[in-house]
């Protein structure tokens, strides 16, 4: 199932699958390293979503919200993750 | 001997400028965050009697230019002006670095530039346990690469000679290679795409395209489709996956670091733990500043006090009438003598240990716990730490109050708060759009 990046918590990893473009700050995502089929962990969330840390390409990089909407992913179930012991 | 012209590149926060100060013996302003170096720097090193002259650029992302710091880069790049490209890439991320490289290779078809990809932060890498495969890098890039720590002046040396080589070395094989054929672009019809209908740099459609294919294609087989022309294949980099080549030549032998870090960042930015760890930090350090700073304002205002008793005394000896020892004594100099006494003791100390901050790498942490407060007045989190910078050493210094530049003024914007614009977030926040660069 697809999800937007910002319904991700801490801990959970996922797969990068499409990226809105209606926004100016979309390419620039990309460059970041948001591109379909990336491997992504969500690392810290504040405010249920509203900012969250992502790991992606082995660099921690926050967004708000409505950037992070701009991204579906499908979440991963794995059995061990850098902050999935951390509860 | 004819003198090289290399230039630096690589993602922001590598370590770009630590790099060009070692090469240099510059003093540029460095930093541990994106975004510190906003225009060129220029500066020179010489080995065994030749010359290098290199350019420090802005970090980018892509050559996709958005940013205007962006767009200097590029511009640089393909105005054809350097002979040596050095690629600074950052050892505990090397895929993006990769990225990066792949885009620029795909430059290196105009002016038959010549790479050098230095792997630059290799002692943080052995730190979190990140072993990287230098042989596997040079034989599948076809450049020379070759790893760095910047702060280390043995490494740098090593550098400096790795420089040279590869500079001669292009210089050697390109003189070998048959000269391409003029082109109607200054130079870009050799890249994929670009017709004749181009005019040049800036108005060159085909630059976006071209530039575009490489970051929004999934994993690539091997063999992606960029068309480099034979004839330089030779002396520019072989074709490359990042993916593939970063999971090929990067083995992390210690996963623990990522828990450990993990678990910091946990406490640094919690709902509560952040904010109190924030508060103490930023009242430890006023508390510093404060007192820290009355001992060297006394010894100052001492000092300056004695000079202007002998001021007046010598003006009193030559016969200077009242007005003009009223004016110029207990005027010009009381005031300049006050203000330095009162607001350099304080700027001396608040200045360095934020900066102590910013290398342990908290700033970052503590926008991103300040960013759903700023979120609520258009500003960003970052927008708090030059909030800081501006306003605590005036009231650190007493009543002594200087007005900081303001950030939000328009007109002449203040050069750190262009920097630090640009800091955390590296995407451009929504209140960019209040204040267009």
């Amino acid at each position: 199932m697809l999800n937007p990046l910002s319904y991700m918590k801490p801990g959970q990893s996922a797969i990068v699958h499409w990226l809105s473009d209606d926004r100016a700050i979309s390419p620039r995502l990309m460059d970041l390293g948001f591109t379909p089929g990336a491997p992504i962990i969500c690392t810290l969330s504040r405010n249920h979503g509203e900012l969250s840390a992502f790991l992606v390409r082995n660099a921690q990089i926050a967004l708000r919200r409505e950037d992070a909407d701009l991204i579906l992913v499908e979440t991963v179930e794995t059995a061990e993750d850098p902050g999935g012991e951390l509860h | 001997m004819k003198t090289i012209r290399a230039a630096l590149v690589g993602n922001p926060n590598v370590g770009k400028s630590t790099v060009f100060n070692g090469l240099t013996g510059l003093r540029q302003h460095t930093g541990n965050w994106a975004g510190v170096t906003v225009s060129c720097a220029l500066g020179s090193f010489s080995l065994n009697g030749s010359v290098c002259e290199i350019t420090d650029l802005p970090g980018i992302y892509s050559l996709r230019a958005r940013s205007e710091e962006e767009k200097i880069t590029r511009e640089f790049i393909t105005s054809g002006n350097i002979d040596l490209l050095i690629v600074i890439g950052d050892a505990t991320c090397l895929e993006r670095s990769l990225h990066l490289l792949k885009q620029l290779a795909e430059l290196s078809c105009i002016d038959r530039l010549s790479f050098l990809f230095c792997v630059n932060l290799c002692d943080e890498a052995k730190r979190k346990g990140i072993l990287i495969d230098f042989r596997l890098l040079e034989k599948r890039l076809g450049i020379p690469v070759c790893a760095c720590i910047a702060k280390n002046k043995d490494s740098i040396q090593e550098l400096k000679q790795q420089i040279f080589a590869a500079a001669g070395a292009s210089r050697q094989c390109s003189a070998d290679a048959p000269a391409l054929p003029p082109s109607p672009c200054g130079g870009y019809s050799a890249c994929r795409g670009c017709t004749n209908g181009c005019t040049g740099v800036k108005g060159c459609p085909a630059l976006p395209a071209f530039t575009a294919q490489a970051p929004v294609s999934p994993p690539l087989p091997a063999s992606s489709p960029i068309s480099v022309p034979k004839e330089l294949t030779a002396c520019s980099l072989l074709d490359f996956s990042p993916e593939e080549l970063a999971s090929q030549a990067v083995v992390c032998t210690n996963s623990n670091y990522r828990k450990r870090e993990a678990q910091l960042d946990r406490f640094l930015t919690g709902r509560v733990t952040g904010s109190i760890v924030m508060i103490l930090l930023l009242l430890f350090i006023f508390w510093l500043t404060i007192t820290g700073a009355n001992y060297p304002s006394a010894f100052l205002w001492e000092q300056f006090f004695r000079l202007e008793s002998w001021l007046t005394a010598a003006f009193e000896k030559a016969g200077a009438p009242g007005w003009l020892t009223g004016a110029l004594i207990s005027g010009t100099y009381r005031s300049t003598a006050w203000i330095v006494s009162v607001m350099l003791p304080p700027m001396a100390i608040f200045f360095p240990l934020f900066t102590l901050l910013e290398d342990f790498g908290y700033l970052p942490r503590a926008a991103f716990n300040m960013d759903c407060a700023f979120k609520r007045c258009h500003a960003c989190g970052k927008q708090c730490l030059t909030m800081c910078v501006v306003i605590v050493p005036p009231i650190a210094s007493g009543n002594a109050y200087i007005p900081p530049p303001c950030p939000m003024s328009q007109g002449t914007r203040p050069h750190g708060s262009r920097i630090r614009k640009r800091t955390y977030f590296p995407c451009q926040p929504p209140c960019h759009r209040l204040r267009p660069v």
